[in-house]
């Protein structure tokens, strides 16, 4: 074998059957050129496992995160479907911070609206009110009936002590007192 | 007492140096596995840096097993030279 054909086998070593190692081991050992040429191959497997052992530096990484991202986002935007459309929209920030603060809304409607209850019952037991939800009771209207039914009822009276009290005079009964008065 | 002192402070810096040759080297070693044809690249990546077997390459590539070793060999040969070359540049020891 000559130096061309070991050359190729300096390469090659590692891929080469024992008995190519060994022709090879025995020329090397002969041949001062063919050494150097080994060397520089060693040389190449150095450099290539230090290559391997680096881990790549990711040059400006915020930099690479946000143009990934907006690129999912992008792609995302391009989808048809609408409910696919809906969730992302749902995804999106602003609609995202009106949701939680109308979850908070309601959230709060409903412990004011429970504390309001509470105080209902507390009445209950403690004052004996009539239970219920609170209703606003009109007092001018509640005045002006109780006025009018407590006049009329005042005036019927008077008619009829003034009845009886003539009918008691004549020692007689009327159409209006009869059933009502019970003569002694 | 100087000497040593001196020494260890050659030692620190060549330690702390490492990184950054490794990193240099790493950018040059892309770019001069660029340099190469598209069939020895795809030989060379697979066989060096992913160890792949030579039957697997021969799958992949869909080439024999001559073929392979061929491109193989120009390939580990280019880049070894331009690393030789790199080094001598750099004034740096493999």
């Amino acid at each position: 074998m000559n130096c061309a054909d070991i050359n190729k086998q300096i390469y090659l070593y590692n891929e080469l059957t024992e008995r190519e190692q060994k022709e090879t081991n025995e020329h090397l050992e002969a041949c001062e050129s063919c050494r150097r040429t080994m060397e520089q191959a060693i040389g190449l497997q150095r450099v290539v496992a230090v290559h391997q052992a680096q881990i790549p530096v990711l040059h400006n990484e915020t930099m690479m995160t946000h143009r990934i991202m907006s690129a999912i986002a992008a792609r995302q935007r391009t989808r048809s479907s609408v409910w696919e459309g809906v969730v992302f929209s749902l995804k999106l920030s602003p609609l995202r911070y009106a949701m939680v603060a109308f979850s908070f809304f309601l959230v709060s409607m409903f412990i004011i609206e429970s504390a309001d209850q509470g105080d209902i019952l507390r009445g209950q037991k403690t004052d004996g009110a009539i239970s219920g939800p609170k209703t606003a009771l009109d007092l001018a209207s509640f005045h002006n009936t109780f006025l009018k039914k407590k006049k009329a009822q005042e005036r019927s009276s008077t008619v009829f002590a003034n009845c009886i009290a003539e009918c008691l005079q004549n020692d007689s009964g009327c159409e209006a007192c009869t059933n009502k008065f019970i003569k002694p | 007492m100087v000497d040593s002192h001196h020494d260890l402070n050659i030692a620190a810096q060549s330690t702390a140096d490492q990184p950054l040759i490794h990193e240099e080297l790493r950018i040059a070693i892309d770019k001069l596995t660029a340099q190469l044809s598209p069939k020895q690249k795809a030989v060379f990546v697979l066989r060096e840096f992913e160890q792949v077997t030579m039957p697997e390459i021969e799958n992949i590539l869909s080439m024999d097993a001559g073929q392979v070793k061929s491109n193989l060999y120009y390939a580990r040969k280019k880049v070894s030279e331009m690393i030789t070359r790199y080094y001598e540049m750099k004034k740096i020891r493999p």
